[in-house]
């Protein structure tokens, strides 16, 4: 039987080790900024598996390649900027009035993480003064897998659903929203 | 930053790399400053470097950077429960062997 492929987002995590581990040698600081931006892209991918597993769990695999596409980097940060702090307070309508208090830390530990290692991406992919160093190219491999193991430990929940929808429905939700 | 202006700290970055020295950093932890900035949307980040102390065995520095790294993201956390305008992004960079010892070396920093 042939062995099935990992997921997207486990093979980019095990790939930004892999780039972190680099050290020396004068392509040392590409490796690096790949790895940053690898890692970025695991949680990615991460978040967006599960919101269509969780929002689409019936949905079969050409359509989902479609659905995938959908998902946006800047609604995710937008998403996850709004639960960064665990305060529904700060989170927009109509997702706010879903929410349950409290925000689990966990949801904020996912959340803080994607958008720092969003910004971390921005400066590995096109700043050309940024020298990423070893200790941050190992910080985003980090920020990745403590938001996917986060996850784990938080299972289903009412504030899960509602987080994995607005990453994919944030900027219909801001046009119809009060 | 709502605490750190109610002190009426004037220097903003000050303030926060104050806020991030008063948590309970990591000895490997041997500086840390602040600078602000804006992502690509005009989002409001503000950079805290931390430099991290460095060894003559690049081992050892992985290991020992990846020690801190817990630490950051619960520092990250903590910042933010302050309601702060500007989301704080850690860079870190890697320092010669300090021989100063840990007070004197946060000092000047």
């Amino acid at each position: 039987m042939p062995k099935r492929a990992a997921a997207l987002h486990d093979a980019l995590l095990e790939a930004a080790r892999h780039l972190a581990i680099v050290q020396t040698g004068h392509a040392a600081g590409g490796f690096r900024r790949r790895a940053i931006s690898t890692a970025y892209y695991a949680l990615f991918h991460f978040l967006i598996s599960e919101s269509v597993r969780v929002v689409m769990p019936r949905v079969e695999p050409p359509l989902k390649r479609w659905i995938v596409r959908a998902y946006s980097h800047s609604d995710l940060r937008a998403v996850c900027q709004q639960f960064a702090n665990g305060r529904i307070e700060n989170v927009r309508q109509p997702a706010q009035g879903l929410l349950a208090a409290p925000i689990a830390p966990e949801l904020t530990k996912i959340a803080i993480g994607f958008v720092e290692l969003q910004a971390m991406r921005e400066l590995a992919d096109y700043d050309l003064s940024y020298d990423a160093s070893s200790a941050e190219a190992d910080l985003a491999v980090f920020l990745a897998e403590d938001a996917m193991r986060a996850w784990k430990r938080l299972g289903a929940g009412q504030n899960q659903t509602v987080f994995l929808t607005a990453l994919l429905l944030n900027r219909q939700w801001a046009r119809t929203s009060p | 930053m709502r605490e750190i202006a109610a002190a009426a700290i004037p220097d903003e970055a000050e303030a926060f790399r104050r806020f991030v020295l008063s948590q309970d950093l990591p000895r490997e932890v041997r500086g840390v400053s602040v600078s602000f900035d804006e992502d690509r949307s005009g989002n409001p980040l503000a950079y805290i470097r931390l430099a991290i102390l460095d060894s003559a065995d690049r081992r050892v520095i992985r290991s020992r950077v990846k020690r801190v790294m817990p630490a950051i993201a619960a520092i990250q956390q903590e910042i933010l429960k302050r309601n702060v305008t500007r989301f704080p992004i850690f860079l870190i960079r890697e320092t010669g062997r300090a021989k100063a010892s840990r007070g004197a070396s946060r000092r000047a920093a």
